[in-house]
């Protein structure tokens, strides 16, 4: 039986790759695999070995030891100028000296292209990040999200086989962020090219990418798609990272499908924690719009409930975001649909928290 | 507004003629070179370009002049080939003995003059060097490449090394991105550099003496000449040809390196 | 890791030429020099080192030497911090115009400068000239000490300023504010904030002119007398009048010893700037 994404090419391979200087090991022994036309995020705080694991894949950095392979060539070996990749960075890294044509012509002069030609193309790329005016200025007299435009559209137009991205959107502010990670991924819909994006904004990585790997002082947490690391993560440092959780001390009283978790003076719970022993200590995770808020007449089946003191909201448009309270202080966050009649029921009677047995996620400690 | 305080001032005042003390000889010889006289005398009694006739029309100062001038092209040139590369791989540099190299070639500006003069005399003796240009240019270049190393790496520690990286990525060669990025963003230190090192070669006169033949004076040996045997008044027309000279280099670097692209 | 060798030879290769050059004409040079101290027609000879240790001569103008050099820094200090306070306090635009009248006698010629000490402290000079017209004088001011401190004062003057300069520029103007919003005085500030934070400024510059005065040759030669003749002189005058090598060259192998210390010194002067990365400062 063929697993099908075998088919797809694979454009990266690492192999027990590791950075060690001196003493201190910047990544330690790590495996990736990144398919042909893949959009791969590298996630993680600063330090955590995202860039340095770039950096090995665009061959500025050499590893200690272990292989990359791009598009089945071992490149370990290989300066970056032979690895015919494209690189963004987040200072932008245009030459101050050339104008916004000679910067994109740049890779194209390298490789000796015919004049006509270098135009044509310059022209074309510039009209496919829809920069089609500018291609006279300087660098310094365009704003950054055009300068970050004119960085990518140089890394286009001499069609590498791969893109590598630094954290390019760090210097942007909040709105032109979000319009230049909808450029970004319209043009990977468009072209197909594989892309290895590196930042340290969940939220982007979330709204960007095909796979994530979330990383963690020199070694990978998790990698998976979105919905994985959001629904699924596999340890309290995932669960923390990506998204907002509630996360409460849990104690499995039971193992079995469904576990059952002692959750101390809040009460108990069922979890589906398949690999759980019994009094193996851990967090129960949860995420805010897994959990709903009813009073006592509205218990369902097949849901959890724990008894909870109302503490604030927070409305932010369509979503409210309420903080809740179990009886020994801990806070649990609730997310749900603004509703009109609701709210003013919030403040009466018993509350309760309560979630589908499925959505929790017991995490070892 | 704020108080200025009593020490300020004071300060200021003692300061300001202590400028005035460094710039004396510069304005001294200015209107000195005007003079209308035999004898050295200042204030000028009478004021005329008798002095700079005489610059002109006595033998050996244009000679010299020119002589100086030719040595201090071609040593500005040699040293500018030689030290602007390696300012660049002392800066973007990361091999086993970068900051021994740095010392090494930065040397020369901490050794007194006279041991290097003396150095030289002997080598070239050593060597049978005679051609005496050739003599100057090469000691003088020793002197001035500190200078132009230090100019220029100044310089290229301006320019974000991002860029450099990029163009690799791009596939250009280190040698294409050196002469492609790196040297036009470099090029208002590289001048700045390279004036002063014209200067210093101009002016250099320890070093020359030790070096030059019998034949060769530059300007700066037979000024010296000058004021060991028997003190020209024309000395004050020369003095003033190099304090305009300097003045003009001290003003025109300023402004290159003002128009220095600041990224 | 080879390639990365590799990767970092092909940088270092452009520092090559340069290295070769000074290797041929510096390196060998000077090591001819220690090797020229060391022997005479004989062979191996520790003569002049003796004769240096043990001569009146040699003691005397080693003892001339360290005076005026030490002298000489003395009064560069006592000139340049002041001078580089003040600029300090201007605003930028005026900053750049006092460089340019500080950078003016930095870059001009030491003859020129001679030439002017000499019309300027002459027996009949200006300054005897003026001073007679009030009753004083004359004062000899040329062929002795005075001269001497004048004119290498006046040469180094503006290379004890620029590294105190570059100092006070570089302290963060609120800790001044911090203290007088504490309501210290102004001279208060400076005595116990300014001043000790520029030290390494200072030190980097008393270094620095304390190796060009050790090696002062010109100045002393033209505005000194028999009183102030330096080693350099000695060097001089044993390489081209008397011809023995083996003395000049043991005396500049002891000048090229002291000056290489004061550099060491001066590379351990923390607070000092590299030239050769902003990140290694």
């Amino acid at each position: 039986m063929m697993d099908v994404n075998s088919t797809k090419q694979e454009m990266v391979r690492l192999d027990a790759v590791t950075k060690l200087y001196g003493s201190f090991t910047a990544l330690h022994e790590t495996d990736l695999s990144i398919r042909a036309g893949e959009f791969l995020t590298l996630l993680g705080p600063s330090g955590s070995g995202k860039t340095t694991l770039l950096n090995a894949v665009a061959g500025m950095t050499m590893p200690t030891s272990g292989h990359v392979w791009i598009d089945s060539q071992d490149v370990t070996a290989m300066p970056p100028e032979k690895r015919g990749l494209g690189m963004v960075f987040q200072s932008y890294a245009l030459m101050p000296h050339m104008t916004v044509f000679d910067n994109i012509a740049y890779p194209l002069k390298v490789r000796k292209t015919p004049k006509q030609e270098i135009k044509k193309r310059v022209t074309n790329v510039l009209e496919l990040v829809r920069l089609p005016d500018l291609a006279h200025r300087k660098p310094k007299e365009l704003s950054g999200g055009q300068q970050q435009r004119v960085s990518i559209a140089r890394c286009l137009i001499y069609n590498p086989r791969l893109i590598l991205m630094d954290e390019p959107l760090g210097a942007l502010d909040k709105k032109l962020r979000e319009q230049m990670q909808l450029e970004i991924k319209r043009l990977h819909n468009e072209l197909g090219i594989t892309m290895v994006y590196v930042t340290h904004d969940q939220e982007e990585a979330l709204n960007m990418s095909d796979r994530i790997m979330l990383m963690n002082g020199g070694k990978a947490e998790q990698i998976g798609s979105p919905h994985d690391l959001y629904f699924k993560p596999v340890s309290q440092f995932a669960a923390d990272f990506i998204g907002q959780s509630t996360m409460l001390d849990a104690k499995v009283l039971e193992a079995g499908d469904p576990c059952i978790l002692d959750l101390g003076t809040s009460g108990q719970c069922k979890v589906k924690a398949p690999g759980a022993n019994k009094n193996q200590s851990g967090k129960l995770v949860l995420r805010p719009e897994t959990l709903r808020l009813i009073t006592n007449d509205q218990l369902p089946d097949g849901f959890n409930a724990l008894s909870v003191r109302y503490k604030d909201s927070l409305v932010t448009g369509g979503t409210t975001k309420y903080i809740v309270e179990l009886e020994n202080g801990t806070e649990m966050i609730v997310q749900e649909l603004t509703t009109p009649e609701e709210a003013a029921r919030r403040h009466e009677g018993q509350l309760f928290a309560a979630w589908p047995v499925e959505a929790g996620i017991f995490l070892d400690q | 507004m704020e108080r200025r305080s009593i020490w300020r001032r004071a300060n200021a005042a003692f300061a300001v003629a202590a400028m005035i003390f460094l710039l004396l000889p510069s304005l001294i010889v200015v209107p000195m070179s005007f003079s209308d006289s035999e004898l050295i005398i200042f204030p000028p009694k009478e004021y005329s370009f008798h002095l700079y006739e005489r610059y002109v029309q006595e033998p050996g100062w244009v000679s010299a002049t020119i002589l100086s001038f030719r040595v201090a092209l071609w040593t500005t040139i040699l040293s500018i080939c030689l030290g602007v590369p390696a300012a660049y791989a002392l800066v973007r540099g990361q091999f086993p003995g970068r900051r021994m190299l740095a010392m090494f070639l930065l040397s020369p500006i901490m050794l007194p003059s006279v041991v290097l003069a003396l150095a030289f005399y002997i080598y070239f003796v050593r060597i049978s060097l005679s051609q005496g240009e050739l003599r100057l240019v090469l000691a003088h270049c020793v002197a001035t490449l500190p200078f132009i190393i230090v100019t220029a790496a100044a310089g290229i520690q301006t320019v974000d090394a991002n860029i450099e990286r990029a163009a690799r990525i791009m596939g250009a060669s280190r040698v294409y991105v050196f002469r492609t990025v790196t040297l036009p963003l470099v090029i208002p230190s590289i001048v700045a550099g390279a004036l002063f090192a014209f200067l210093i070669s101009f002016d250099e006169i320890i070093i020359s003496i030790f070096v030059a033949r019998a034949g060769d004076e530059t300007l700066p040996i037979k000024m010296y000449s000058s004021l060991v045997f028997e003190v020209s008044p024309v000395l004050a027309a020369i003095s003033t040809i190099l304090t305009v000279m300097s003045a003009l280099i001290c003003i025109l670097v300023t402004f290159v390196q003002k128009s220095e692209a600041k990224p | 890791m080879r390639p990365e060798t590799r990767e970092q030879f092909s940088i270092a290769v452009f520092a090559l030429p340069a290295a070769l050059f000074m290797v041929v004409m510096m390196a060998v040079p000077l090591g001819s020099v220690v090797w020229q101290s060391l022997s005479d027609e004989t062979g191996f000879s520790l003569a002049a080192y003796v004769k240096m240790a043990q001569s009146n001569l040699f003691i005397r103008v080693t003892r001339t030497t360290l005076e005026i050099a030490l002298g000489a820094t003395l009064v560069a200090f006592i000139l340049g911090y002041p001078i580089a306070y003040f600029l300090s306090k201007q605003p930028p635009r005026r900053q750049t115009v006092w460089l340019i009248v500080i950078l003016i006698p930095f870059w001009t010629s030491s003859l020129v400068k001679s030439f002017a000490f000499v019309v300027m402290l002459g027996h009949a000079g200006i300054l005897n000239t003026w001073l007679g017209e009030f009753g004083l004088g004359p004062y000899k001011m040329l062929f002795n000490r005075i001269g001497v401190m004048v004119g290498m004062s006046h040469f180094l003057v503006p290379f004890m300023v620029f590294p105190i300069l570059t100092n006070l520029r570089s302290q963060p103007p609120e800790l001044a504010k911090a203290a007088a919003i504490m309501g210290a005085g102004k001279f208060r500030i400076f005595r116990t904030v300014t001043f000790p934070l520029s030290l390494p400024g200072v030190v980097s510059g008393a270094l620095l002119v304390f190796i060009l005065a050790l090696g002062f040759f010109i100045v002393p030669k033209l505005l000194g007398g028999r009183q102030d003749v330096m080693l350099s002189s000695l060097v001089d005058f044993y390489a081209r009048e008397v011809f023995n090598f083996q003395m000049s060259s043991a005396i500049a192998v002891v000048l090229m010893a002291t000056a290489l210390l004061a550099a060491f010194l001066l590379s351990k002067v923390r607070g000092g700037a590299s030239i050769l990365s902003k990140e290694q400062s």
